[in-house]
């Protein structure tokens, strides 16, 4: 049986689970729900997820959600399959989870708005938030410091490998890339080296073509 | 050398701290004084780039960010002391789902709430009670996802106390002390019996005991 993901291939959270089982070469089918319509506030998907968000996934019997939390779960059960997304030694591992956990309290806090407001909101015909915008965009560039810093004497955030680390940055990274805002990585040679390395995995181009990019 | 935990005094470092005396595992803690700036200066920075608490040193080894040091001493020190991981994949499964739901999900808007009612004075900021109402709005409707769940299981990823738990008690304690919120568990059967328990655990008393904000 064949692992059912529910979500929808072009929101950022799911991608993150997509990305970890295209890296891992581990067979999935997409369960859409639509997120244009609030399907994921709707009893049905309330019973996956009881947040209201997405992703959730059933692995027969077994269900799960939160998308790193599913991405660390299929890295761990399926470790000597495709790309070992976890680290090699406990110490690396930790490492691993350390940028892993900076991606969801420094980056993702201020990436998320920054893309609700500037892509999502257009598209839905509400007003973009101007003012957080730039406070973000403030923001973002100090984080952005620490990351070229970090990138300049690692080749990936938690050392010589692609890891956990990377991956879960991509989903919201490509939306970012997208707005004005791609003008502040491409001024840092590492981070702009690094996004373009990872960018070139055969996993992202896949995910971008399920994606429509 | 003996693992050091840094600004033993602060909510988020307590994650780790509960933890480690949870497994029984020797350690020594260095305090960091916020209000003096310390955290920002190059010394710490050098710990924590993001110049926030908790770093932590163990020999040659650093690691910040709180969960990630839960993780790190869960998995090194599995076979002492209680096992807040799992016993399976799948139950590691549950652990990690809920431990990113108090990450992503519970603790931003209890955030709000102390800083908002505990430190805007002390930090210099106006506290804004639109945000301590929206927060309090959001994190109410967390806490009735947590009621339904936690009338069918005794802790969040089962029937084992888990690191899941243990993320939630620091910040929780707040809510019920100098937050002055403490309605919100208590008015919940189930998640009043869940914080009774994971609260009165020893190794949580132990940490509030020795290392509670100097009065």
């Amino acid at each position: 049986m064949v692992v059912k993901l529910y979500g929808q291939v072009t929101a950022v959270c799911p991608q993150r689970v997509l990305l970890c089982f295209l890296e891992k070469e581990i067979e999935f089918e997409i369960v859409h729900v639509d997120l244009d319509t609030l399907e994921q506030k709707k009893p049905e998907h309330l019973l996956r997820q009881p947040f209201g968000q997405v992703p959730a996934i059933e692995d027969g019997d077994f269900k799960l959600f939160e998308s790193r939390a599913i991405a660390r779960y299929y890295a761990t059960k399926y470790l000597d399959q495709g790309t070992n997304l976890l680290g090699k030694s406990l110490e690396h591992r930790a490492i691993v989870d350390q940028w892993a956990d900076v991606e969801a309290h420094y980056f993702n806090v201020l990436a998320f708005p920054i893309v609700l407001n500037l892509l999502i909101k257009p598209r839905l015909g509400e007003a973009c938030d101007v003012v957080l915008v730039e406070e973000l965009k403030v923001k973002l560039e100090v984080v952005l410091d620490i990351y070229e810093n970090r990138l300049g004497s690692n080749r990936f955030l938690a050392g010589d490998e692609f890891t956990m680390a990377d991956l879960t940055h991509m989903p919201a990274m490509g939306y970012l890339m997208r707005t004005d805002v791609n003008r502040m990585v491409k001024a840092r040679v590492n981070m702009n080296r690094w996004w373009e390395e990872i960018t070139a995995r055969p996993a992202w181009k896949k995910l971008m073509k399920m994606a429509g990019f | 050398m003996v693992l050091k935990v840094y600004g033993p005094h602060f909510a988020s470092p307590k994650r780790a701290l509960v933890t480690l005396i949870e497994k029984g595992v020797a350690f020594e803690t260095v305090p960091v004084d916020l209000m003096k700036g310390e955290h920002k200066q190059p010394a710490y920075l050098a710990l924590q780039p993001f110049g926030t608490v908790p770093a932590v040193v163990d020999g040659d080894y650093k690691i910040f960010e709180s969960r990630a040091v839960m993780r790190y001493v869960a998995e090194k020190y599995r076979s002492q002391g209680p096992d807040l991981l799992g016993k399976t994949v799948e139950e590691r499964g549950q652990v990690e789902q809920w431990l990113d739901v108090e990450a992503t999900t519970y603790n931003p808007p209890l955030l709000n709430l102390t800083l908002h009612i505990m430190f805007a004075s002390v930090m210099g900021f106006p506290s804004d009670e639109k945000l301590i109402k929206e927060s309090e709005e959001k994190l109410s409707a967390v806490l009735d996802v947590y009621e339904a769940h936690l009338s069918k299981s005794k802790y969040l990823a089962g029937d084992f106390v888990s690191l899941a738990d243990l993320a939630h008690l620091p910040f929780t304690d707040y809510l019920v002390g100098p937050i002055g919120k403490a309605y919100m568990i208590k008015d919940r059967k189930h998640v009043s019996a869940w914080w009774n328990d994971i609260s009165s655990r020893p190794a949580w008393k132990e940490t509030l005991e020795k290392y509670s904000f100097p009065a």
